[in-house]
């Protein structure tokens, strides 16, 4: 079949009068001329999204420093591809797979890895990482990179989900939310606060980034509180789990808060900001923002769990891979090792205050031994979870976000979960099971 | 009603309209020059479309972020070459279409309407895998070539010159002219508006272009201006007065664009002969 | 009989040899005056078309495009029993039938209303084209806003003439409604343009005509100015018809398909199977079945204009 299809194309080649037809679109990742011409210089390509300004500075600041530490040996050649607010990195990625161009050293969202360990894109790099390395990562980060029992691709920093609380809100009303972990609100404590604090234009919370990736992102989590998740751990099966009791419950919830208005479906993205919401489920991103608006005083406490349930939290980043392309996958491994040691953990957090991905990292971060920005890391090194181990991902993670969405905006919830676990297992089964 | 009261009527009622429709451009353009904090806080009011605050910040920092000015260029550079040589080609085929007799003319008419249906989301990764194997991934030729014949256009410009009066076209060929000196000679001027229209339309079209840029270009050399805005929708926090910086300097060289194409509007009437 | 039709032939040839030159002049430029986008729309649009009619066939996963699989028409049995294909399907037609008529009629009457010589005819032309050229972001945001079911502008309005808050974009009853009407407003300028431009080919002199004959406005509109019009309409019913069956970007962007699959639409569902799920063999069948109706939709409405 696939030699059909390059004959063909071969064909509309000649056709096109270009004649270059011959082209064997093998060559693998640019810049690897130097290696096979005898030279020691390892030339790598490394393709990763473009993000902020500051998050774009630092991966730069750190391939220079990876570029002399190995000056003569390996060369890195970082690549910024738009990102967009869509799926573009994504389809870029799909074209090089097809035309087989991806780079050596390829930059990939968290919860793709399993996609792209399953499709044998990405190659497996326990070999490159110690034991104490692995200890080292903050849990989530592993959860998140391994598939099958390899590990893949680690994680360049971490993120996680806390609940921000207006200060004045607050102390209007005389409630002090809890700065100790085992303290945590529980859902039914969070619901007071909102109810009372609901009022006068003020949302009792903000808690929708988007309609998309964010509502498994921070979501999920609260099926994991009630003691289920939305698959099963080994990411098989959805039946019995998205749409269990206890997932119900948690639906449930969501959608009270919903029909009592506790909070905007549609928010400007500056509604806390501004005052306008009591608390705000949002991330260690928003803080930068927050000293534009002087009037506003904020707090953070931790991310509301089932009562009796388990603590846990959102996580989940950008991770990086060696593509199956590469012909230098030990060198390529240096450099993911690079980026993502300690050093580079530490100039990444600091430079866009998101937390770090190793445990040591913290030493060199003592703001984040201090309230408000303890509460992140109690989370992220102790009871965060990644996002669902799936090639089945992109599938489950669209399919729950728009039954949630229907959900807060009033569909059945049963109804709207059932359908989520029989279009997940029907993708699976199609496309996953051996 | 006289003439004036008709007049004074139409006026009324063209503004009245205007307003409902330029607003969003309106409120692009004033949030463009308000600092990050007032876009959102301004909204509920009629706040939102006065420059209060006035300032340029959003612009430095665009223009800080990425070399806008290259990325219009480029924009302007190949959208430019699409939509010209679309016009070119696609009028000549236009033209056959609508007043050449040849056997199958029919089937490509027929073919040509039905070509515009295909969904380009199908073609997209075929259409990639066509210009990886010409070798022109990362050159101008794979975001030029394949989007010069343009099956909308041959089939405006077809719908338009069946109206050109048999006649006059009649006359010339007696007369010994060539096809192609008809068409150019008579057709052609007589054909301002559908020109400028088409040329518009095309225009617009590829200065949206996003999926595709992604897809055929990796370096910085060959970016166009979609690809600078999508650069300000990264993880949150998202800087909405750099967004509205960007989006209002990148669509006012349409608005230039269709403000000089209006001259071919009247041209169309004058030349044809009939009274301006 | 093969000399019988030579003869006649001959006998037609040497009664008109210069009709005859001229006809075989005309046929040859017919054909040199196609070949340029002829060729270039089969290299670049007809051959990825016939590739993903074959990849329809295949069970195709955009990361393994070495596991290309070919299996029949499988994705069609799938596709057909696929209640979303159906909701999809319903959702793009009750689209189209709303959308082109409306459209169409509001575009005739921007054209209409900017045809005339007013001083600001440039400026009120530009409104009316703005939401063409504006980022289809920036007009998302605030209708989102205008939309919002808890403290929208539109409510604001509303609740003045004493009606409750709609949900609008998140209800599966009105989301389509709110999509269509926000739609007409933002794309009948670019039909208006098309409109002006055929506008600009009716000569002033019969309009005057007329109106020294006694019609009035009314008349003069529905006997000079629309049949005039009549191959423009063909065309802008045409296109608009296909621009509105492609619906993508406003329920992308605004309601993501929902809620409830509500604004669901074919092309949506080509996209998300095809890019975002990375199946590409099941996408492009749906490509194909889509294809099909429209080509049908398009070649009987032609008929139909013609027949009238």
């Amino acid at each position: 079949m696939k030699k059909g299809i390059i004959a063909a194309l071969l064909a509309v080649s000649l056709l096109a009068g270009c004649g270059t037809g011959g082209q064997t679109n093998n060559d693998g990742p640019e810049g690897n001329g130097a290696a096979e011409t005898g030279s020691e210089l390892v030339e790598l390509a490394y393709w990763r999204p473009q993000a902020g300004e500051e998050e774009d500075n630092a991966y730069v600041q750190r391939v220079e420093a990876f570029n002399k530490a190995y000056e003569g040996k390996i060369k890195l050649n970082m690549e910024v591809i738009t990102r967009g607010n869509s799926f573009a990195y994504e389809d870029k990625i799909n074209a090089a797979v097809a035309s087989n161009t991806l780079p050596d050293v390829v930059a990939l969202d968290g919860p793709n890895v399993a996609n792209y360990a399953a499709s044998e894109i990405i190659i497996p790099l326990d070999e490159y990482f110690t034991e104490e390395d692995m200890n080292d990562f903050v849990p989530s980060i592993v959860q998140q990179g391994s598939y099958q029992g390899k590990f893949y691709a680690p994680g360049l920093i971490e993120s996680s989900v806390v609940l921000f609380y207006n200060k004045k809100i607050m102390d209007k009303y005389g409630i002090t939310p809890p700065d100790k972990i085992e303290n945590a609100w529980t859902w039914d404590q969070w619901y007071d606060v909102m109810k009372q604090t609901a009022k006068d234009g003020v949302f009792g919370t903000n808690m929708i980034n988007d309609k998309g990736e964010w509502m498994t992102y921070a979501f999920e989590q609260f099926w994991i509180s009630n003691g289920t998740d939305i698959v099963n751990p080994e990411g098989t099966e959805a039946e019995g789990w998205v749409n269990s009791g206890q997932g119900i419950e948690a639906a449930s919830f969501l959608q009270k808060l919903a029909n009592e208005k506790l909070f905007n479906i549609d928010p400007k993205p500056t509604e806390f900001e501004e005052g306008k919401a009591a608390t705000k489920l949002g991330g260690p991103w928003n803080i930068p923002g927050f000293k534009n608006y002087p009037d506003l005083e904020w707090g953070i406490t931790y991310f509301p769990k089932k009562a009796g349930g388990t603590q846990t939290a959102p996580s989940g980043s950008w991770a990086v891979g060696v593509s199956a392309n590469s012909k230098h996958p030990k060198e390529a491994a240096e450099a993911v090792k690079w980026l993502t040691n300690k050093d580079s953990s530490v100039v990444l957090a600091k430079s866009i205050s998101m937390p770090a991905n190793r445990k040591s990292a913290y030493e060199s971060l003592p703001e984040y031994d201090e309230l408000p920005l303890r509460v992140i890391k109690e989370q992220v090194t102790t009871v965060s979870r990644a996002r669902p181990v799936t090639p089945a991902y992109p599938v489950l993670t669209q399919k729950f976000a728009e039954a949630l969405t229907d959900i807060m905006m009033g569909a059945e919830v049963k109804k709207s979960l059932d359908s989520v676990a029989a279009t997940y297992d029907d993708e699976y089964k199609r496309n996953f099971a051996e | 009603m006289t003439d004036r009261t008709v007049k004074l009527l139409l006026n009324l009622t063209n503004i009245v309209m205007s307003i409902l429709f330029i607003t969003p451009l309106l409120w692009m353009v004033v949030s463009s020059f308000k600092p990050e904090t007032r876009i959102f806080a301004d909204l509920s009011s009629i706040k939102a479309l006065l420059p209060l605050n006035f300032t340029l910040d959003n612009y430095k920092a665009a223009f800080d972020r990425i070399p806008m000015m290259k990325y219009l260029n480029n924009s302007i550079f190949y959208v430019s070459v699409i939509a010209i040589s679309g016009l070119a080609v696609n009028s000549i085929c236009g033209y056959a279409l609508a007043k050449l007799h040849f056997k199958g003319r029919e089937f490509i008419l027929s073919a040509v309407i039905a070509l515009m249906i295909v969904p380009f989301e199908s073609i997209l990764m075929p259409l990639y895998f066509i210009v990886n194997n010409l070798q022109w991934v990362d050159t101008w030729p794979a975001l030029i070539v394949p989007f010069v014949a343009n099956s909308f256009s041959i089939f405006m410009f077809r719908q338009f010159f069946m109206d050109i009066p048999n006649e006059i076209l009649e006359s010339a060929s007696i007369d010994g002219s060539s096809p192609m000196k008809t068409f150019v000679s008579i057709v052609v001027p007589l054909s301002g508006p559908v020109f400028a229209t088409v040329f518009i339309l095309d225009f617009i079209s590829h200065w949206g272009d996003f999926m595709w840029p992604i897809l055929v270009t990796t370096g910085e050399s060959l970016r166009n201006v979609q690809l600078g805005i999508q650069t300000f929708f990264t993880l949150p926090p998202v800087f909405y007065g750099q967004i509205m910086a960007t989006l209002t300097f990148t669509t006012v060289p349409i608005i230039l664009l269709f403000l000089l194409l209006q001259k071919y509007y009247v041209q169309g009437i004058t030349s044809s002969g009939i009274k301006g | 009989m093969q000399t019988a039709a030579s003869t006649k032939a001959l006998n037609q040839k040497s009664e008109s040899a210069s009709l005859g030159r001229q006809k075989r002049r005309e046929t040859v430029a017919g054909y040199a005056f196609i070949t340029p986008a002829v060729i270039l729309l089969i290299v670049f649009l007809v051959l990825p078309f016939l590739f993903a009619i074959l990849f329809g066939f295949t069970k195709f996963n955009l990361l393994r495009p070495d596991k290309i699989q070919f299996i029949g028409f499988e994705n069609y049995k799938i596709l057909f029993q696929d209640s979303l294909f159906y909701k999809s399907l319903f959702n793009t037609l009750y689209f189209t039938a709303i959308v082109v008529p409306v459209q169409c009629a509001v575009a005739l009457m921007l054209a209409l209303l900017v045809n005339h010589r007013l001083k600001l005819r440039n400026a009120y032309r530009i409104a009316y084209f703005s939401p063409v050229v504006t980022s289809m972001t920036v007009i998302a945001i605030l209708w989102i806003y205008l939309y919002n079911p808890n403290e929208g502008l539109i409510n604001s309005a509303l609740n003045f003439f004493g009606i409750p808050n709609q949900p609008f974009l998140r209800s599966a009853n009105q989301a389509m409604h709110s999509i269509i009407f926000m739609s007409v407003w933002q794309a009948a300028g670019y039909q208006m343009m098309i409109f002006l431009a055929g506008l600009q080919g009716i000569p002033g002199d019969l309009n005057e005509a007329s109106s020294i004959d006694g019609a009035n406005k009314f008349q003069q509109l529905r006997f000079i100015t629309l049949p005039s019009l009549y191959n423009v309409t063909v065309f802008v019913l045409t296109i608009t018809t296909i621009q509105a069956v492609k619906l993508f970007v406003q329920p992308y962007i605004m309601t993501n398909g929902g809620p409830e699959n509500s604004t669901r639409t074919l092309a949506l569902l080509i996209y998300q199977q095809g890019f975002q799920f990375r199946n590409a063999g099941y996408a492009s069948a749906v490509s194909v079945i889509f294809f099909l109706i429209v080509v049908f939709i398009s070649f009987s409405m032609k008929k139909f204009l013609r027949d009238k």
